[in-house]
């Protein structure tokens, strides 16, 4: 099996873009707090927060898995890796790129207002998971150091979820012809945009709102059920990363070099 | 057994068979040219055989076991084909860095001095290089991997005579130090054919000779000198093809030669010839 030196591979591909990614992260709260700093002198100012790194992070995590097939695959296939070898190695890729960067997101959530209180100035850091669930003061009864802990793992399974629907699409486009790339591409936002307010239109004139109100009841029920808890959250993710995974490689199986 | 086995691999594109019922077994040690015409199946012989494309039945053994999807087995075999798969952004030395991680065999010393010979830039990305120089890298890396089987395919595509001669000498240096199998597939047949020991000839995705370059010459020869002598002696004989230089005429048989008529000259036959009377010109 080539999955450790696959693992490696992509590994070191991400690498670059992850410490880009927080080099450039950095940069902007360096210079968001010179800029505070610099106009809380003379103000009434007494603080501010910095909230939901992770958010960020998602979609950073998104785009990367977006870019992370073709090259990847191609690769692999020049130097006798198997595709299952390298879907493998994908999904270690994922959780080691996902780990670290939640644990990084979290050193940043603890470290960002540190310079800003050095000079006296408050300035509040929260957690995406925090952010979320946990906002109301005394919120959160456990101690610094496993809200620490709970908002890693919360961010880990947000962000793995935000990898494997990235990848998913990257396989799902390269496997589609170029009618397919247009009809997906076209197709996806025109139905949100034309196609479900034609629905409601629709569902107005036929039984005056009923069914989008009762459909839209059994996604409130599912949606408080998936994300109403942290802890659901995370599971969610989790599964949404399993099966966008298993779908992907459904379609990874028989792809071929182009 | 060791090689690799083509065993009746069929792919066919849309309404194109491009592979009908293959047999094929390279063995171990040997150079083989793979020859055909365009299209007629070689490079997707090929991307079978180094599981980048599925055929659409058959199976392809490398040592016995079955390659698809088997990194042990391809771990045994390396594709240089026409089309780039590293990434664009990539740099010549890094692609060298990362082989090693791939085939723990790689030859990194050896791959960088080959760079050397050939003026490659290992700081160039991959990206940046001309067609002949991609081709080149390419074949560095071919020639680098140390694996027992190497499939080329179109090697010398944008190579200039002086890097093609480079190439073929390395090749038969590196082969000379330690014999692995090298497919060739190129339609360069006279620079390649006194290289090759065993011949392919793909048409129309079938496998219309496979036997070695020696057997397959023996059954023809050549015969040259002046225009009527030659004319003459053709009649009723099986003939290939016809070269005409003002009154001499140099004419391809197939067959055992009748030397019996002193004007006329004798010699082996021309593998190129041959091909382009088999597959159909």
């Amino acid at each position: 099996m080539k999955v450790f030196a696959s693992f490696r591979y992509q590994l070191a591909d991400q690498k670059r873009g992850i410490l880009t990614y927080y080099g450039v992260l950095l940069g902007f709260y360096v210079l968001f707090e010179i800029l505070f700093v610099v106009a809380a002198v003379g103000e009434d100012v007494n603080g501010s927060t910095t909230n939901g790194i992770t958010a960020v992070t998602a979609v950073y995590v998104f785009v990367a898995s977006l870019c992370s097939f073709k090259d990847n695959f191609g690769m692999s296939l020049q130097n006798g890796v198997s595709r299952r070898s390298t879907f493998l190695a994908r999904l270690c890729t994922a959780g080691a790129m996902c780990a670290v960067m939640a644990v990084a997101d979290e050193l940043v959530t603890i470290l960002a207002p540190l310079p800003s209180r050095l000079m006296g100035i408050e300035m509040g850091s929260m957690s995406l998971m925090e952010n979320l669930y946990f906002s109301a003061a005394g919120a959160w009864q456990a101690g610094a150091f496993l809200l620490h802990l709970c908002s890693a793992a919360f961010g880990f399974f947000m962000l793995l979820a935000a990898a494997g629907l990235g990848y998913l699409i990257t396989t799902l486009f390269y496997r589609l012809n170029k009618l397919g790339k247009i009809l997906v591409g076209a197709g996806v936002p025109v139905l949100v945009f034309f196609g479900l307010p034609a629905l409601e239109l629709l569902d107005q004139f036929i039984s005056n709102g009923a069914v989008i109100k009762a459909v839209s009841g059994f996604f409130a029920v599912v949606f408080q059920f998936a994300f109403g808890q942290p802890q659901n959250t995370a599971l969610t993710c989790l599964v949404l990363f399993a099966a966008m995974s298993g779908l992907s490689w459904l379609l990874m199986r028989r792809a071929v070099v182009k | 057994m060791n090689g690799i086995e083509i065993r009746q691999v069929f792919k066919r594109y849309g309404a194109v068979q491009a592979l009908s019922n293959v047999n094929i077994c390279f063995g171990e040690q040997k150079i083989y040219g793979l020859l055909g015409r365009n299209g007629a199946g070689k490079s997707t012989l090929l991307n079978v055989a180094a599981n980048r494309i599925f055929a659409d039945g058959g199976e392809v053994l490398v040592d016995g076991e079955r390659a698809a999807e088997n990194d042990r087995a391809l771990s045994k075999l390396y594709l240089m084909s026409e089309k780039t798969y590293y990434p664009e952004n990539m740099k010549v030395g890094t692609a060298f860095r990362w082989a090693k991680n791939f085939y723990p065999e790689f030859d990194e010393e050896y791959a960088r001095n080959l760079a050397g010979s050939f003026v490659l830039n290992t700081s160039s990305r991959i990206s940046a290089l001309s067609t002949g120089y991609l081709s080149i890298f390419k074949l560095v890396m071919a020639l680098s991997v140390n694996v027992p089987y190497v499939l080329l395919d179109e090697p010398v595509l944008g190579l200039d005579a002086n890097h093609r001669e480079l190439f073929y000498r390395i090749l038969l240096a590196k082969y000379g130090e330690k014999p692995f199998t090298v497919v060739l597939s190129t339609h360069l047949i006279e620079e390649v054919a006194s290289i090759i020991e065993d011949v392919v000839i793909l048409k129309e995705g079938k496998v219309i000779r496979n036997e070695s370059r020696e057997e397959l010459l023996s059954k023809g020869y050549t015969v040259s000198g002046g225009a009527r002598a030659v004319e003459d002696y053709l009649r009723g004989r099986e003939v290939l093809g016809v070269d005409a230089i003002g009154g001499l005429r140099t004419a391809y048989v197939l067959g055992k030669p009748d030397r019996s008529n002193p004007e006329l000259e004798f010699s082996g036959l021309d593998l190129q010839k041959l091909f382009i009377q088999l597959t159909g010109m």
